[in-house]
């Protein structure tokens, strides 16, 4: 069922003018909740269609694209954070424990990805410094600074998790403190 | 009775179902078997190949196909057949 409902809507959202109408009848909202489902059943052992997670993703990209998606992002789920690389592979976790793993069990077999790429994300409820640090980046609107956000993501996930994380992280001797 | 628009999804009979009021009345499959997993996945794999086609996006999203989708995988988003 969801496989079927996933690949309906990203062939739907293919057109930009249906975006709206897909945002509205929160298009985003289920297809974040049936993501996460299908991620914890992942990280559980019970991997279930892989076609799922494909599919979701290439909803999530065509709808990120545009501008006004990304606006309404930040109301409805503060707690997300949502990676999209230049090849636009898609990587997304609710920050908390199992989505950690699962963020970083993604970045293992993704090997395009890295933080240099543009982060497009939105964050958190439990880092005011974070939420911060968004705005400064939204409204500098420069790619170094966009870079020094996607950076800056290792520092608030670990801060809150036991695991480590990739990359360079500026703040990771301070993470583990 | 689903199923016999489901493995037939040429261009030609796209248009065809669409022309005959398809795309209303598997919608209107929908809403009268919600609860029905089942049914619920063999209209959106409908729709899904409906979909692949540019011009038939902008009808299921008129005929609240979207709603439609959408509802159903909210329902039934845990459940998978394969």
């Amino acid at each position: 069922m969801a496989e079927e409902a996933s690949a309906a809507l990203s062939n739907l959202s293919e057109s930009s003018d249906l975006h709206l109408k897909i945002i509205l009848a929160n298009g985003i909202q289920t297809a974040i909740k049936t993501l996460t489902y299908y991620e914890e059943t992942l990280i559980e052992g019970r991997e279930r269609s892989p076609e799922i997670h494909t599919y979701t993703s290439d909803f999530l990209v065509h709808l990120l694209s545009n501008s006004m998606s990304m606006e309404c992002l930040p109301l409805t789920f503060p707690n997300l954070v949502i990676l999209v690389s230049e090849q636009n592979d898609l990587m997304l976790g609710i920050v908390n424990t199992n989505s950690v793993r699962s963020l970083m069990k993604l970045q293992k077999n993704t090997t395009k990805l890295s933080l240099k790429h543009v982060c497009k994300l939105v964050l958190a409820e439990f880092q005011d410094e974070c939420v911060s640090l968004y705005k400064q980046v939204k409204e500098s609107n420069e790619e170094s600074s966009m870079i020094k956000f996607a950076m800056s993501l290792p520092y608030f996930v670990t801060k809150t998790s036991k695991f480590s994380f990739y990359g360079n992280n500026p703040h990771r001797k301070k993470s583990n403190m | 009775m689903v199923h016999s628009y489901y493995f037939f999804a040429t261009d030609t009979n796209k248009l065809l179902i669409v022309s005959e009021h398809g795309i209303v009345v598997i919608l209107e499959i929908m809403r009268r078997h919600r609860i029905s997993a089942e049914v619920q996945e063999c209209c959106c794999g409908l729709l899904r190949n409906l979909s692949t086609k540019d011009a038939l996006r902008t009808l299921i999203a008129e005929e609240n196909g979207i709603e439609g989708i959408i509802s159903a995988l909210n329902l039934h988003y845990s459940t998978s057949y394969y």
